[in-house]
């Protein structure tokens, strides 16, 4: 079922992933790694893939997990998934 | 060994499972196929990757006016009692208790105009007690994939304590969406079988089923046939993480312990383990090592048999349908062949025998672990012939 | 000292009960996760918060830090705790599958995971348990501690229930909140109130012949008889119509004519099994001398008896 999907930027990635994780915007910094600092266990890695799957509307295999460490590894993967679509 | 022993003696088995209806479709069944799991009526439609192990069309049916899961468990309940030669007084004092992961939340799916009244989902064990007409104390126990393990051991506990001299007591689980859809969502189903300690298992696959003994204290078993005793039990809980098992494995194995200990045994009496055995990524490689943990060098030496490789993961009633297992096999003497792994996964080097072997000692380790981390092992003891 | 036969009984060391403030406010908003208990739970059913707030209270005082890890257990009992997400991930699926089911949330379709977290939060490995019986499940919960705990299962148990509303509740009233017991084994050594409960059944179609009703009037006499120390001051009946529910209820009332001031929750029975359990942690107050007794009876046929004395 195609969502109205959402251009990439990475502010409003930042905030997204905020929310998922439910931590202040402030902690979601562009590198900080989203296992070791922010407590992101795979279950709640997988919560993140799924949610920007389909707030992108593009698909995220979850061999993908390990790329999303971080905001930038994140953003970078998408950039990459939305290009090649 | 006698019945007027000490303990709890289990007097009737029943079961309806992939394999059929009756403790015989269910031995036969164990030593002569290797179902393989159908596609879910009205959910693989919409999650391709759900498979499960189900009871063959008609093989359940009683005509009783409940849901599925009561049905099922009512048709391996009079199993148990016939098998047990219970009286109808016995019946009426008995106590049940009656594990589930599910309930009849199933009877909710796909059902759009809900009925008028309130229909609590877990309320097996109170239908079968209201149906076989037994007033004795009636307790529903929802742990997950260890419900009918807690069960068996609360049953353990009521006869201990006097509460109780005959209960039936057991596990039994109907299909849902939400376990089905939701082991998806999480990536645990395997899209083929269920392959406990495969190299290149994916997830693991659900079956329907009921299983049901009635166990009974020595006063009330004496003179009658007994298979013969749960003697041990313990339970312990992981507080780890949600769904995953905590990889260090501490609390399975003292929860093996103290069943081993209860049962006033060491693992040099342990004549074959029926292990949890998902087929899920984490739980075979942990059981594993709580295994090697709790028998030692002797790992390699005691056969284990792979019971969800034939019936599926029945989810609350698995550790009830071991019981059964363990049972008719102190019956038969021998360790039915194992459904052999196509690769066996180098990191569970446990002995999965490919022939029936016979069994060389009478006591059975039992364990069921369950989503959430609660842990139940349990021994049973096969009595003489 | 030894129980009679049929009743479990421990010592209440703690209570925590959460439950929507009366009236409630305009809105119907009375619990925020946040503020009530911190960041990072915004994926847990509403049953699991309302569990976890009622455990901080319990454990306000520090006892769990006196026993290992090992030693603390948890039972909790719910009749409805996970049939909203069960609804939410059947329509989920039914409209397009798995894609929409959100990989935090759907575990809780297991039940047993809302008492789950408790044990993952406060370090409690010695057992967690999750029981479910219609009606009775809380007072079911605080039986299989005061069962555990002399069988030396632990040395301390949270016991009790949590509820949040059915969306199929029909003709019965939903519940929402928590309550919970903390338990220790009742020993001569650690004077303090005591719960004790029993735990009866009467199959419905019994209701209907006379034999079946005096069975349950004997098996009513009984509990009542082993629970109650003494004859209670007052007694709150929860029953139903059902003609399980007023056999019951009729042989309580019998039991209580002339001694016992009787109080019936009356209107629809709650889908739930929590209300029973509000009643007993609230009784334990330092004022309580005699026996507070609770019955609760349902249209299945699971009938449950407590009390709570100071001795």
């Amino acid at each position: 079922m195609p969502e109205l999907t959402t251009p990439l930027d990475l502010e409003d990635l930042r905030a997204t992933i905020a929310e998922i994780i439910d931590v202040d915007i402030a902690e979601v910094t562009d590198t900080a790694d989203f296992k070791e600092e922010l407590d992101v266990d795979s279950l709640l890695a997988l919560e993140i893939l799924v949610t920007l799957e389909r707030k992108y509307g593009t698909k995220l295999a979850e061999s993908n997990l390990q790329k999303v460490r971080s905001l930038n590894e994140t953003y970078a993967l998408l950039a990459e998934q939305l290009e090649a679509s | 060994m006698g019945t007027t022993d000490p303990g709890v003696h289990v007097t009737g088995l029943g079961a309806v499972s992939c394999l059929g209806a009756g403790t015989g479709a269910f031995w036969t069944g164990l030593t002569s196929t290797a179902p393989r799991p159908a596609p879910v009526a009205g959910l693989t439609e919409r999650v391709p990757d759900v498979l499960a192990y189900q009871v063959p069309e008609g093989a359940a049916d009683t005509g009783d006016p409940y849901g599925r899961a009561t049905r099922l468990a009512l048709h391996a309940a009079r199993q148990a009692v016939a098998d047990a030669g219970l009286s109808d007084d016995e019946i009426a004092g008995m106590a049940v208790v009656l594990g589930t992961a599910g309930g009849e939340s199933g009877e909710r799916d796909g059902v759009t105009t809900p009925p008028a009244g309130w229909a609590p989902v877990f309320r097996l064990a109170s239908e079968v007690g209201g149906e076989l007409g037994a007033f004795g104390t009636n307790i529903n126990v929802s742990n997950a994939c260890a419900a009918s393990g807690y069960a068996l051991s609360v049953a353990m506990d009521l006869i201990d304590c006097g509460e109780a001299d005959t209960v039936l007591v057991g596990g039994a689980e109907a299909l849902g969406w939400a376990p089905l859809a939701g082991f998806s969502r999480l990536g645990a189903n395997d899209p083929e079988l269920c392959r406990p300690f495969d190299a290149d298992r994916r997830g693991t696959v659900f079956g329907e089923g009921a299983a049901m003994l009635v166990v009974r204290s020595a006063r009330a078993a004496a003179g009658r046939p007994s298979y013969g005793r749960l003697s041990g039990g313990g339970w312990s809980c992981d507080a780890h993480h949600l769904t995953a098992p905590d990889p260090a494995g501490d609390q399975p194995v003292r929860a093996a312990r103290e069943a081993l200990r209860e049962a006033a045994s060491g693992p040099e009496d342990i004549g074959c383990v029926v292990p949890h055995g998902t087929g899920t990524a984490h739980n075979d490689v942990l059981e594993t090592r709580v295994l090697r943990e709790v028998l030692g060098d002797r790992l390699e030496r005691v056969p284990l048999f792979s019971l969800k490789a034939f019936i599926g993961h029945t989810a609350g009633a698995a550790a009830a349908f071991a019981v059964v297992a363990a049972a008719l096999m102190a019956r038969h003497g021998r360790i039915p062949a194992n459904i052999a792994p196509r690769r066996q996964d180098p990191e569970c080097p446990v002995w999965l025998p490919r022939e029936p072997v016979p069994l060389r000692r009478r006591r059975i380790l039992l364990n069921a672990y369950a989503f959430g981390g609660s842990n139940v092992s349990l021994v049973f003891e096969g009595g003489t012939r | 000292m030894t129980a009679r036969h049929g009743v479990a009984e421990a010592t209440v060391v703690g209570t925590g009960v959460v439950v929507p403030p009366v009236p409630l406010p305009p809105d119907g908003r009375w619990f925020d996760h946040r503020s009530r208990l911190g960041r990072g739970h915004r994926y847990l059913p509403e049953a699991c918060h309302y569990l976890m707030a009622a455990a901080r209270e319990a454990l306000a005082d520090g006892a769990a830090e006196q026993h290992a890890p090992e030693r603390r257990g948890i039972v909790v009992g719910t009749n409805s705790a996970v049939t909203a997400l069960h609804a939410d991930i059947e329509s989920a699926v039914r409209d397009g599958g798995i894609d929409s089911l959100s990989p935090m949330r759907v575990p809780f379709f297991s039940v047993n995971l809302v008492a789950a977290k408790l044990s993952t939060e406060h370090g409690f490995k010695g057992f967690n348990v999750t029981v479910s019986s219609p009606r009775v499940a809380g007072l079911e919960a605080v039986h299989l501690a005061g069962r555990a705990l002399p069988a030396g299962r632990g040395d301390l148990v949270l016991a009790g229930a949590t509820e949040a509303p059915d969306p199929r509740a029909g003709d019965a009233l939903p519940e929402s909140g928590a309550a919970l017991l903390l338990l220790r084994a009742r020993t001569a050594a650690a004077p303090g109130p005591v719960v004790r409960t029993a735990l009866r059944f009467l199959p419905p179609r019994a209701a209907a012949t006379p034999a079946g009703r005096e069975r349950a009037g004997r098996a009513v006499r009984e509990a009542l008889d082993g629970v109650c120390p003494a004859p209670p001051p007052a007694l709150h009946l929860l029953s139903d119509d059902s003609p399980a529910a007023r056999t019951a209820a009729d042989a309580v009332r019998a039991w209580c004519a002339g001694t016992t001031e009787v109080t019936e929750v009356t209107g629809s029975r709650r889908a739930g099994a929590l209300a029973p359990l509000e009643l007993l942690a609230r009784a334990v107050r330092p004022d309580l001398t005699g026996p507070e007794a609770v019955v609760v009876a349902s249209r299945e046929g699971n009938l449950a008896f407590a009390t709570v004395a100071a001795r």
